[in-house]
C-alpha cells in the first residue's frame, strides 16, 4: 500500500486508539511535508498528546499505516521506526541531572559518537542558540522557559526530520516564548518538520502554518 | 556480673590486635552479605522497573505478595532453605547445607521482597517523564532504563542499604542454614548470639561495635554515590 511521497516527512493512515471501549484516536490521515509546521489544537483531552506519543513512537497504536520519507511501516513497527527520530516534546520538559551540556549531549551519546564529535556539534549548537551561559549550570537550576529552550536544542541537535511539541509553550512568559518563537522558525528553516499541539493564542497568531484541529480523536483540517 | 567499662575495654583490645576469631566473624558477615544483596539488588530492581512502568495481569497480586513477603521473619526463610537443603529436601543434590553459599540462598530470599517493594516505590515516586524523554532522544528500552536508574538513584541505593541492613544484622537463617561453623559460616550476628551465651560479653560488644562501624562506613561509601539527595 502506497502511502505517499517524499516531499512528505512523515505521513499516518488509518490511525486508531481504543481504551476501555472509549476510542481516544481515530484518524484517517496524516501528513506533514518537510520543514512545514502543523499547528495542532482542541481541547483538553482530545487527543492531542496520544496523537503525538504515536506519531514519536511512545505509544502504539491499535492500528495504523506510517511512511517517514521513503520507509513505510505499520503501527507494531513504530517503537523500532519512529524512536529518536520522530522526537516528543513534553509541556513540562525532563532534565536529566548533571549539566545543560550533559543534557544536551544525552541524545548524540545514545546514538553512539565519539566525545569529539559529540564536543563539536554541541558547542555548534550552544552557539547557534547562545545558550553558552548556561553549558555548566546545572539542568535543575534553570527557569521553565531555559529548561524549554535546552529541550528544544537536545532534540535539534540530533537534527530529527520530525519534532512533536506538546503545548511547550504553556507556562511561558513574553521573553521566553519569543525565544522559543525563534529557535522554531530556526529549526523549520533546517528543513525539519513540526507538529506544535497548542491552546494559546498568541503562538497561533505568531507562528504561520498549516492548522489541525482534533475533537474527539478526530483530526479536521 | 557485666562490667560495661571492661568490656568495652576488651572489645578494642580485640579489634585492634586482629584477635582471629573476631576477625573471621566479620569477614563471613561481610562476604556472604555483600554477596547476597549484590546478586539481589539488579534482578530486583529490574522486577521494581517492570511493576511500576508496564501493566500486566497480576501486576497488583506480584505488589501485595512482594509486600507480605517484606514480613516473613528471617527464621522461617531459614527453616524453608534447610528444609530444602535438608537430606530429604527437594535441593538436597547440591549439598549446600551448613555452607556459606546456603546462608546466601537465604540472604537473597530475605532482602529480595525489601528491595523490589522499596524500588518500586522510588520508581512510582519517580517522574515518569525520564523514561519517556531518553526513549524519544533515542535510546533504546535497556538503556533508557538505566538512565532511570541512575535519575533515581538516591532511592535505590536506599533500598539496597536497606535491604543490606536487614540481612548483614539478620541471626535467624544464618544460624539454621549456616550452623555457626566458625571460620566458614560464623558471622557477626551467630558469634554474638554464642559469645553472650557463653558469658563472653568482651567479644560480643567488639563485634556490635565492627557491626555498626563497618555498616556505618559502607553507608557512608553508597552516600556519596547518591549525590546530595536533593
Amino acid at each position: 500500500m502506497s502511502l505517499g511521497n517524499t516531499t512528505f516527512s512523515l505521513t499516518a493512515k488509518k490511525l486508531t486508539f481504543i481504551r476501555d471501549t472509549r476510542v481516544i484516536l481515530d484518524c484517517e490521515s496524516l501528513k506533514i511535508k518537510k520543514g512545514e509546521l502543523v499547528l495542532l489544537t482542541g481541547p483538553n483531552g482530545s487527543g492531542k498528546t496520544t496523537l503525538l506519543k504515536i506519531l514519536a513512537g511512545l505509544i502504539t497504536a491499535d492500528t495504523g499505516k506510517f511512511m517517514l520519507g521513503e520507509k513505510s511501516f505499520t503501527n507494531f513497527e513504530t517503537p523500532k521506526c519512529l524512536i529518536g527520530t520522530c522526537i516528543y516534546l513534553h509541556q513540562t520538559p525532563y532534565m536529566f541531572r548533571g549539566t545543560v551540556l550533559a543534557n544536551l549531549s544525552y541524545g548524540l551519546k545514545r546514538k553512539g559518537l565519539g566525545n569529539n564529535s559529540i564536543r563539536l556539534l554541541v558547542d555548534q549548537a550552544i552557539r547557534k542558540n547562545k545558550l553558552s551561559h548556561l553549558t555548566e549550570r546545572k539542568a535543575s537550576t534553570l527557569s521553565a522557559g531555559e529548561q524549554h529552550q535546552v529541550a528544544l536544542v537536545r532534540a535539534q541537535i540530533l537534527k530529527p526530520p520530525v519534532l512533536l511539541l506538546d503545548e511547550i509553550t504553556a507556562h511561558m512568559d513574553q521573553k521566553a516564548r519569543g525565544r522559543t518563537f525563534e529557535i522554531i522558525k530556526a529549526l523549520q528553516e533546517e528543513g525539519i518538520s513540526i507538529i506544535f499541539a497548542t491552546h494559546d493564542d498568541e503562538t497561533i497568531k505568531t507562528l504561520s502554518g498549516t492548522f489541525l484541529h482534533i475533537d474527539n480523536g478526530c483530526l479536521t483540517s | 556480673m557485666f562490667d560495661s567499662n571492661s568490656a568495652l575495654i576488651s572489645a578494642f583490645s580485640m579489634l585492634l590486635t586482629g584477635d582471629r576469631e573476631v576477625w573471621s566473624a566479620i569477614g563471613v558477615s561481610f562476604s556472604v552479605s555483600l554477596r547476597a544483596i549484590l546478586i539481589a539488588s539488579p534482578p530486583a530492581i529490574a522486577i521494581a522497573f517492570l511493576l511500576a512502568y508496564k501493566s500486566f495481569p497480576g501486576r497488583r497480586l506480584v505488589l501485595t505478595i512482594t509486600n507480605t513477603l517484606m514480613s516473613v521473619p528471617a527464621v522461617v526463610v531459614g527453616l524453608t532453605v534447610y528444609l530444602a537443603l535438608s537430606k530429604n529436601g527437594i535441593a538436597a543434590d547440591l549439598r549446600l547445607l551448613y555452607t556459606q553459599p546456603a546462608m546466601i540462598i537465604g540472604q537473597v530470599i530475605i532482602c529480595f521482597p525489601l528491595l523490589v517493594a522499596m524500588a518500586h516505590a522510588t520508581f512510582v515516586a519517580g517522574d515518569k517523564l525520564a523514561y519517556e524523554t531518553a526513549r524519544t532522544l533515542g535510546a533504546k528500552r535497556i538503556p533508557a532504563m538505566l538512565t532511570v536508574f541512575l535519575e533515581l538513584r538516591f532511592g535505590l541505593l536506599a533500598a539496597v542499604i536497606a535491604g543490606f541492613s536487614r540481612i548483614i544484622a539478620e541471626i535467624g537463617c544464618s544460624m539454621m542454614v549456616g550452623g555457626n561453623i566458625l571460620d566458614h559460616t560464623r558471622n557477626i550476628p551467630t558469634a554474638i548470639a554464642l559469645e553472650t551465651s557463653k558469658g563472653e560479653f568482651a567479644m560480643g560488644v567488639a563485634l556490635g561495635i565492627v557491626l555498626l562501624s563497618l555498616t556505618m562506613l559502607l553507608n557512608v561509601m553508597l552516600a556519596m554515590f547518591q549525590g546530595d539527595g536533593q
